[in-house]
């Protein structure tokens, strides 16, 4: 492409993007000013940094976003886990099995997320669904309401259909002759899996990865619903000051640590897929 | 991909397993919204179709819910006019900063929405959008627009330049090439990504809750206000009837469309 | 000034494309109300009286207490909401910060009716439109003998008597804070003595609840035998079900209600509304819905109703301009030491 053609390519560009980029530019850059400024407010009217260090001098904040972060992880790998077999038999399948499956993993998002939180307490209560039957086996029951275990299970099925549709898509992308050769190469089904599909859907598997972690470590009301004291995380904290302690600069200044988080996440991504690119 | 060898049993187990991990919650809603009981209890000691009756004579539950279709239709229509061109430029048109646009177009995805709507009502109300429908739906704009920016550039990046180059090459003018060749091409992505979109906006709370008015209110507030003080099966009736509307619109998307471009596959 | 001026370019410009500009006098009322049967009871009590009075219909909005005090915030010159329902802290707050109106004989001739007590701690800017107590709701056959005393239950919660089959509610839950400040008063306001309670109790609580709807489940459930929990709830599941009883410990309860206010430079048709709503008609049909108390002292209950509803003096209402700047501090208490 001659270097003109380039520079109308690179105006066309901004063109098109424009109309959605002018949009984010006022209606979601303008409010996280807006939550920016209100972070750094001090009673009268200065600036301060009191919010922040409020929250990063506190080993509890700290413990806190510790916690949050390890759980959106645990999170997002158990949903990369379970989720890849999944993604691999929507993109083999066809027809009204393919319907299906997709069906299926979508149908947690039909629920709002309040009532399928009480769903999942009906099933992990003491005299619960999942007790019951462990009963039944004559096996010991155990509690699954309060713990994190519990929470990261009912988060891990919401958040698998943004998991196993991402990397369905790029694995309907990869050519099935591929696989073909290398099983008659010889690779098992678990080798070919690994060394030959994996790397391949790589894209999607990042695309998913990124967006449960990002979904995962701003939700809260899962956490509210099934947690404790014990299992806390920083958008619940966000949340009672908000709503409890009406402390709108704190909560704010907790909201910027979380999506400061989040962007590193996502520069990450951004890092990883240019390497995936490469390869 | 192509059909291969019948599924494993290991294949089969993994996804007998997995459905049950992924229907059972919903099930248990399902079997509570037709108990007789006054008191959510499970299992139920009777059944009854009352709740699903009271619900549905119920105008503080359909008028919400009416609202939501309403306005998820609309957030996922305007954000696909926002996201289509944009993304259109991003995978095609490589100019500077692509990357970093992107990203901002993905960005309102990893914002915690607690956070996002009180700093959007005090915006708003700056703005001179306060207490609008306006400022609901832009705000709902907002949140589902990563879906559709993400769906269509995945699926665009996929797709073959040399399509749309071939086009060109046999005179069609750039708008008969979008048209004719390009939007067919992403029509299972904006299918996708606006059925992400309808469904995050149809559920989406932390905004609705700040930013609708009596008249805009949506299922999902109407659902929490009614769960402030109230602990009968209704919720989980209004709950099913919900999950009947989304199911006939992925049957009718399945009918007209076939649901398996919700994988937005890109051959 | 460059915000100022861009906040004055972007408000025009959204303003006149969009055609949505700020709400015009002849806007209906608009007022709030909680949901589920609140609801019914706010349009079959208070919406027909207004409608008797006015001929006009209001706007009723299902929203909670913090989502109405950050509207008014957002919008304190267009409000958005004419007649607030607020906690009672947040009606402390919206008084102070200038969100409310005074309300008056003059403008609400029913308040003639409704004892001081009921507004003095809001300094008129808020009245309580029905109150209720958090009592003791419990499993008859599991446990006969229930403690009579509030601090007989803690110890007693402590000693482990109860295995884990208890719940309280936790400090941040709604009324959280105010069951907090309760038990101050039970410990000679020690504060530390309260945490070292809540401390103490964990490990033989359940949980500590901050969703009504799952502490009901666990205990129609029956995975817990007793449960800290709303008055008219609790009466209304022991009425339905023999196996459970609902008493108020000693020393009695406190009070928690909700609070009707008058919004700052909203319709004027808001007297009327709060007017209708202070009625001793309008008062005793809600009453009756609701199983809660009102506050219209010409309001005579029926012997069956009078029976189910917390009495006046067995309530203290809780001092809240002396906790209410604690709250935050209790808060962080909460998470970092009761875990």
């Amino acid at each position: 492409m001659t270097r003109r053609g380039s520079i109308r390519q690179g105006a066309k560009g901004y063109l098109l993007t424009f109309p959605a980029f002018a949009f984010l530019a006022v209606f979601f850059v303008g409010p996280l000013i807006v939550n920016l400024l209100e972070s750094f407010k001090d009673d009268e009217g200065g600036i301060t940094f009191a919010q922040y260090a409020r929250a990063l001098g506190d080993a509890y904040y700290l413990e806190v976003l510790g916690d949050t972060i390890a759980l959106s992880l645990v999170v997002t790998i158990a949903s990369l886990l379970l989720g890849y077999p999944l993604a691999i038999a929507i993109a083999r399948s066809r027809g009204a099995l393919k319907s299906f499956l997709i069906f299926l993993v979508v149908t947690p998002l039909l629920i709002n997320v309040v009532v399928r939180t009480f769903g999942w307490m009906v099933i992990f209560g003491r005299s619960g669904f999942l007790n019951s039957i462990l009963k039944f086996l004559e096996l010991d029951t155990i509690t699954l309401t309060g713990t994190w275990t519990g929470i990261a299970i009912a988060m891990v099925q919401v958040l698998l259909p943004f998991m196993v549709l991402s990397i369905a898509s790029t694995l309907e992308g990869i050519d099935g002759e591929l696989e073909d050769a290398a099983t008659t190469l010889g690779a098992t089904p678990l080798k070919t899996i690994i060394h030959v599909i994996f790397p391949l859907s790589l894209q999607g598997v990042i695309t998913g990865t990124v967006l449960v972690f990002a979904l995962s470590i701003g939700s809260f009301v899962t956490v509210m619903l099934m947690g404790t004291n014990s299992t806390m995380v920083l958008p619940l904290l966000v949340y009672q000051q908000l709503n409890l302690a009406s402390d709108w600069p704190f909560a704010a200044a907790l909201g910027n640590i979380l999506i400061f988080v989040v962007l590193i996440a996502t520069a990450l991504q951004l890092s990883l897929s240019r390497k995936g690119a490469r390869r | 991909m192509k059909i291969r060898s019948r599924p494993g049993s290991l294949m089969v187990c993994y996804l007998a397993v997995i459905s049950v991990f992924l229907l059972l919650p919903q099930l248990i809603v399902v079997v509570v919204a037709f108990s007789e009981a006054s008191f959510v209890s499970f299992p139920p000691p009777g059944y009854s179709t009352k709740w699903m009756v009271r619900v549905l004579s119920d105008p503080s539950f359909m008028k919400p819910l009416w609202n939501s279709v309403v306005l998820g239709l609309s957030a996922s229509i305007l954000a696909a006019a926002l996201a289509l061109p944009a993304s259109i430029a991003i995978v095609r048109h490589s100019f500077r900063g692509a990357r970093v646009i992107q990203n901002f177009l993905l960005s309102p995805l990893s914002m915690p929405a607690l956070i996002l709507a009180i700093a959007m009502l005090f915006f708003l109300s700056d703005i001179g959008l306060g207490n609008t429908y306006a400022g609901l739906l832009f705000g709902h704009v907002v949140i589902v627009l990563p879906y559709l920016v993400r769906t269509i550039v995945a699926v665009y990046s996929g797709a073959d330049p040399r399509i749309e180059e071939a086009a060109y090459t046999l005179g069609a003018k750039p708008l008969s090439t979008f048209w004719f060749v390009t939007l067919p091409m992403l029509r299972p992505a904006i299918f996708a990504g606006g059925m992400f979109a309808f469904l995050v906006s149809f559920d989406e709370v932390a905004i609705a809750l700040l930013l609708s008015n009596a008249s805009s209110i949506t299922l999902p507030v109407s659902i929490l206000t009614y769960l402030t003080y109230n602990y009968d099966p209704a919720v989980a009736a209004i709950s099913v009837i919900k999950m009947i509307i989304v199911v006939l619109a992925l049957l009718a998307l399945e009918r007209f469309y076939g649901l398996q471009n919700l994988t937005m596959q890109s051959r | 000034m460059i915000h100022r001026l861009s906040k004055v370019f972007l408000s025009s410009l959204f303003a006149s494309t969009l055609m949505v500009g700020p709400s015009f006098a002849d806007d209906p009322l608009v007022v709030v109300s909680s949901g589920g049967v609140w609801l019914e009871s706010a349009k079959a009590n208070f919406v027909s009286c207004y409608e008797e009075r006015t001929g006009e219909q209001p706007e009723v909005l299902t929203i909670n207490s913090s989502e109405v005090i950050n509207r008014l915030r957002a919008n304190p010159d267009n409000p958005p909401i004419d007649v607030a329902l607020l906690s009672e802290i947040d009606a402390i707050r919206a008084g102070e910060e200038g969100l409310l109106e005074k309300l008056s004989v003059e403008k609400v001739p029913n308040l003639a009716d409704v004892p001081e007590v009921f507004r003095e701690q809001w300094d008129n800017y808020a009245t309580i439109q029905n109150f209720g107590a958090m009592i003791v709701l419990y499993n008859k056959e599991a446990i006969p003998e229930p403690p009579a005393d509030w601090k007989t239950l803690i110890d007693q919660t402590i000693e482990g008597k109860y295995g884990d089959r208890v719940s309280f509610p936790a400090v941040t839950m709604a009324w959280g804070p105010m069951f907090t400040w309760f038990l101050t008063t039970l410990y000679d306001g020690d504060e530390d003595m309260v945490f070292e309670k809540y401390k103490e109790m964990l490990p033989n609580v359940a949980n500590y609840w901050t969703s009504p709807v799952d502490a009901m489940n666990m205990f129609a459930a029956k995975e817990i035998d007793i449960l800290v929990y709303w008055d008219g709830r609790a009466y209304a599941f022991a009425e339905e079900n023999d196996w459970a009883g609902a008493y108020i410990p000693d020393p009695g309860a406190f009070q928690s209600a909700a609070m009707l206010a008058k919004v700052n430079n909203g319709s004027e048709k808001a007297w009327t509304y709060i007017d209708c709503v202070l009625s001793p008609e309008a008062q005793l049909g809600h009453s009756k819905m609701i199983k809660y108390p009102i506050v219209n002292s010409k309001v005579e209950y029926p012997e069956e109703l009078a029976a189910v509803l917390t009495p006046l003096e067995a309530v203290r209402q809780p001092e809240f301009r002396s906790f209410m700047d604690k709250i935050p501090n209790w808060i962080e208490r909460w998470n970092k030491e009761v875990r």
